[in-house]
């Protein structure tokens, strides 16, 4: 897959006078001969997102993601970057500079911020479908089959051809994270695609159907709420296990299933395990749930995995190197918002370091997100890197003193030592000027409240972290 | 570099200065600002996305530049009771000299401060007073992206086509659009544009420019410099596709009233204060069209409501739709004049608010979807 997305590109930019791959490797090496001439902070503002992205006659042509990237290199590295790249190739003998792809280095600072209230609706032209409340984003082309999902797809596939009378209800189960409302979303916008319109679709939250209980109970308008979920042709009602115990919700609950159900209406529910281990399920819901066709999603294995993320990069256009993808795809086997973020991730990095990330620095971040301690780490590194960030010295980083320009990368360094190698508080206080245990419990308490609201201060936390990798 | 500056001056240049600084661990000269004396003396300060530059008068005895901490120069010209200040510098210190106060500043040498870059294209223009852009950006700028996920959406669309100068901004939950004809702004741009600017930078041409100034615009592929006689601002643009959002522009609605703008406004803001987490509210036109009904209820709290007599009703059934009352608010406020309009159709399509008498401007929301 990948490797016929690259021939494409290489095709478009043969004609324009360079191969893609040699540009690309060209300025690579380039770079590494301009990391050594310039001073770290300069090149990695600078020279962050640049590309070499053509090569006629004898003139080198580097895109730049900003006019201040471009002002700069033109008036002060300019000679460095002829000369970095005419060391490599001794037919260049001028290069240009031109901004392209401002939005590049844009980083993800926020949520969004109306997911408090699900029922807001967006403009039906720019995201969910007002009528059905499905997402149009949850495709069955999309959604990847392996061994751990193959039933539930098979099951859902037959639906979508034969509404209703073939298996119904269908009951979905699986853990979080493995693509349950993937899947149901996608069966539901595959039958009103196919159907154009003729059969009615509704994807409800469980949480959202007992907001409408609730309310309609409180209105007086129970006719609202069995108007709304019992004309329909398809119900899909997705997590079905936070209903259980609500005596009034499941009550309504059970009237509309054996309204739609003895209409022949299809009937579709997830949850996060089988109606069987549903202690406080109502037996009379069980044994209607029982009836249909209960399918379950378990934990992807390995080529699945794999297979995900090769899919994820291709929907992003970014490429990872195998080994990496690899090594997710082993590392992370429980969930698919982990390994989601586990790509976001490591694709930042690449995009601000401008290269691809090696395999022990994607373990690094992984294991970061895991949560987990960084073994192979030493405290020294870490008070090394933290002494080498702020530029103060490393004796008096351990040192006593309490002057003002040591007290705050001190208690950095207390905060990183207790969060990535948690060593505990008498030991990192005697390690830092033979301080009290409290002083270091203290110091974690005010950074670690501090990194969640100071983005400066994250950051550079982040690039402490980055020094100590690159040890 | 050696002059001497008036308090008010370097203090109004500075302030105008202040967001553009920002502290950054690769680059720690970017929370400096720059000063260079030469004719005059100018101020300049950037993060990379936005450079501003200010020209402030003072007498100048000894051309030079260097950099210093914003932050603790515009600290010690806040706060100094001086009229006037002497500023010189030794090596990379500058020193600050009142009558009474002496301040040396730890510097670093202008040689590494970044070049601000120039527009390409300076030959095209265009000229609107500072009153009448800040107007038209406060109108919309409420119906940005909070979060800039998308960085499209995080921003504002300036476009101008045939003669008119448009703003927009929405997040996919509601959209604000303010036009602005001809008579408000002079230009010599024959072509038109359309041009993404980040929130960031609105919200500094809606700070740092004094509303009696006129601004002249100008932009280039990648870049939009806001410029008045004495402050610069220069702003990367976003590279993307904007939506098109004029689909999305109801055409017509089924019931439309209008009220009293601030009545209005202050109902929502005494009934929202028993809506739920959703900060959701129902309108409802009561029967006959003679009030609007602002109404929250919350489980824990209770429930009130609020009439609004409606002065103008037009046909259409009784309706009765919820909404996100912050939303509303939004919408509302930065619109000028007594009375607004309220156009409605159904649950599953937008709401429109105009001020009456006047269509230059005009805020469209969904309504939260009870279904």
């Amino acid at each position: 897959m990948e490797t016929k997305g690259e021939t494409t590109t290489v095709g478009s930019f043969d004609h324009s006078g360079g191969n893609l791959h040699d540009l690309g490797s060209l300025w690579q090496a380039a770079l590494g001969e301009i990391e050594i001439q310039v001073s770290r902070p300069n090149f990695v503002t600078w020279f962050k997102n640049s590309e070499l992205i053509g090569k006629e006659d004898n003139e080198a042509k580097i895109s730049l993601p900003n006019n201040f990237a471009k002002e700069w290199i033109e008036n002060k590295y300019c000679k460095v970057v002829l000369g970095a790249l005419r060391a490599l190739d001794e037919t260049i003998t001028k290069v240009t500079f031109v901004v392209a792809n401002t939005k590049a280095a844009m980083p993800v600072r926020q949520k969004p911020s109306v997911a408090d209230n699900q029922a807001q609706s967006s403009f039906p032209e720019f995201k969910i479908d007002a009528e059905t409340n499905l997402n149009p984003r949850y495709t069955l082309d999309t959604y990847i089959v392996g061994k751990s999902n193959e039933l539930s797809h098979a099951a859902a596939t037959a639906i979508v051809e034969d509404v209703g009378t073939k298996y119904n209800p269908l009951f979905i189960y699986g853990g979080v994270g493995l693509g349950k409302t993937h899947l149901i979303q996608a069966v539901g916008n595959e039958i009103k695609k196919k159907h154009q319109g003729k059969v009615k679709v509704r994807y409800v939250s469980s949480e959202k159907f007992t907001n409408d209980v609730i309310w309609a109970i409180r209105n007086k308008r129970m006719e609202t709420m069995k108007e709304k979920y019992r004309l329909v042709d398809v119900l899909i009602i997705d997590d079905i296990q936070f209903i259980i115990g609500k005596a009034a919700t499941e009550e309504e609950f059970f009237h509309t299933f054996n309204a739609l159900y003895e209409n022949n209406k299809q009937i579709i529910i997830s949850s996060d395990k089988p109606p069987k281990f549903m202690p406080n399920l109502a037996e009379r819901l069980r044994s209607r749930f029982e009836g249909g066709m209960i399918a379950d999603i378990d934990y992807p294995d390995y080529e699945l995995r794999y297979s995900i993320i090769k899919s994820k990069l291709q929907d992003k256009g970014a490429q990872m190197e195998d080994a990496v993808v690899e090594f997710i795809a082993a590392k992370l086997s429980k969930n698919f918002r982990e390994i989601e973020g586990a790509i976001n991730r490591i694709l930042f990095f690449q995009k601000t370091k401008g290269m691809p990330i090696s395999v022990k620095l994607a373990e690094q971040i992984i294991t970061e997100l895991a949560s987990e301690p960084i073994k192979n780490i030493s405290p020294n590194a870490v008070i090394r890197a933290v002494a080498e960030a702020f530029e103060v010295s490393l004796a008096d980083l351990e040192s006593s003193s309490r002057k003002r320009e040591l007290v705050g990368p001190r208690q950095i360094t207390m905060y990183m030592l207790r969060e990535m190698l948690d060593l505990s508080y008498p030991n990192i206080g005697e390690r830092l000027g033979k301080r009290d245990h409290t002083t270091a419990l203290y110091a974690y308490e005010k950074i670690a409240k501090e990194v969640t609201r100071n983005q400066a201060l994250n950051q550079k936390i982040m690039s402490i972290k980055e020094l100590i990798s690159r040890e | 570099m050696k002059l001497i500056i008036l308090r008010t001056n370097l203090k109004e240049g500075l302030s105008a200065l202040e967001r553009a600084a920002t502290d950054n661990s690769q680059l720690p000269i970017l929370k400096n600002v720059l000063l260079r004396a030469d004719k005059q003396l100018v101020l300049a300060a950037t993060n990379l996305e936005i450079g501003v530059t200010y020209t402030a008068a003072g007498k100048i005895v000894e051309p030079g530049s260097i950099t210093v901490p914003l932050a603790a120069l515009h600290s010690i010209i806040t706060n100094s009771a001086s009229e006037r200040i002497n500023l010189e510098t030794h090596e990379n210190t500058l020193e600050v000299q009142t009558d009474n106060y002496d301040a040396k500043i730890q510097g670093i040498s202008s040689e590494d401060f970044p070049i601000i870059p120039k527009i390409e294209d300076n030959t095209h223009q265009l000229e609107i007073e500072a009153a009448a852009l800040q107007e038209a950006l406060t109108q919309v700028v409420g119906a940005t992206q909070v979060s800039d996920l998308k960085p499209e959406l995080h921003s504002v669309l300036i476009k101008y086509e045939s003669g008119a100068l448009k703003f927009a901004a929405t997040d996919g939950f509601r959209l604000a659009e303010k036009t602005l004809l001809d008579n408000s702004f002079t230009t010599n741009f024959t072509n038109g544009f359309s041009v993404i600017v980040p929130l960031k930078t609105v919200s500094e041409v809606l700070r740092i420019f004094p509303t009696d100034s006129t601004v002249r615009v100008q932009i280039d592929p990648h870049q939009i410099v806001f410029t008045t006689d004495s402050i610069e601002l220069v702003s990367r643009l976003i590279d993307a596709e904007y939506p098109d959002y004029t689909q999305i522009i109801p055409k017509a609605v089924t019931s439309e009233v209008v009220v009293s703008r601030s009545e209005f406004l202050a109902g929502l803001k005494l009934v929202s204060g028993f809506s739920g987490k959703g900060s959701d509210i129902r309108l409802k036109i009561r029967e006959g069209g003679g009030e609007l009904e602002i109404y929250a209820a919350d489980q824990y709290v209770g429930e009130n409501n609020y009439l609004v007599p409606i002065k103008k009703y037009q046909a259409g059934e009784v309706l009765e739709l919820s909404f996100n009352w912050r939303y509303l608010i939004d919408g509302i406020r930065p619109l000028v004049g007594e009375q607004i309009s309220l156009g409605f159709s159904s649950e599953a399509k937008p709401a429109i608010i105009k001020p009456v008498g006047d269509d230059s401007v005009f805020y469209i929301v969904m309504p939260i979807n009870p279904n």
